[in-house]
């Protein structure tokens, strides 16, 4: 028989508070981390 | 776990300061590096997110998606691009119950993602579908700075000999190294201080 696992203290679980600020819809932004070429 | 020294933070710590950053002001435009590894309080190490990726030992990289884990860092680069800079952020853990494997389940602390300067929680197969960059690993260190929960204590003291075994070793690498690029002061000097640890050593028995 396995213990179960407390989602409170599982280490690798998303905090509710957390988890709440996913919004998928959201719009995403152009990467500042690529150059572009503006000739 | 990570043999490197601890980061200063402890992963909660870490994770509030995330959590403030997605409240605050949006100032990390192009600061992906800067807030992965202020989070947990490591000093900056290297100047681009490419570069503390190269940097990571092999035995700190995590490349199969289902052992990803909540404080790891996760770096992004496509090799075939132009871009000399990669992308990292923040694992934060899985939005199921159990790691599934698909990088659409892995939740990620980025910046710049969803607002230009912004910090943002996001699934973190969006880095890859958004910008183009797939994942390249992550990882239990950063700038050489275990992360918050991935430092393996290796604070056991040596003996005195294996101190001096440890000593004798890095003098001997740094003796070739200066050997072979032609530092002939240097390299008289550590050949007088490993004949002095060898000597020492033998004073002792084993260990």
């Amino acid at each position: 028989m396995t213990k179960k696992q407390d989602p409170a203290t599982d280490p690798d679980a998303l905090p509710p508070e957390e988890a709440k600020l996913l919004d998928d819809d959201a719009p995403t932004q152009p990467s500042p981390y690529t150059t572009e070429d503006e000739s | 776990m990570s043999t490197l020294p601890a980061a200063p933070r402890t992963r909660a710590e870490q994770f509030q300061f995330l959590r403030d950053a997605h409240d605050g002001p949006n100032v990390w435009h192009g600061q992906c590096l800067r807030l992965t590894h202020e989070a947990p309080g490591i000093p900056a190490g290297v100047p681009t997110a490419l570069a503390a990726a190269i940097m990571v030992p092999q035995a700190d990289r995590v490349h199969q998606v289902h052992n990803f884990r909540r404080g790891m860092s996760l770096f992004y680069d496509d090799p075939a691009d132009d871009n000399p800079f990669a992308h990292v952020g923040t694992v934060a853990g899985w939005f199921t119950k159990q790691p599934t494997g698909n990088l659409h389940d892995v939740a990620l602390w980025s910046s710049d993602i969803l607002r230009d300067g912004g910090v943002d929680l996001v699934r973190a197969d969006l880095i890859t579908t958004a910008w183009g960059d797939p994942y390249l690993y992550a990882s239990r260190s950063l700038n050489g700075y275990a992360l918050p929960g991935y430092h393996q204590d290796t604070t056991k003291p040596l003996t005195i000999g294996q101190n001096l075994d440890a000593a004798i070793d890095a003098v001997r690498r740094a003796l070739r190294f200066h050997r072979a690029k032609g530092h002939p002061l240097r390299a008289a000097a550590l050949a007088a201080d490993l004949a002095e640890l060898k000597q020492t050593r033998a004073k002792y028995p084993n260990p």
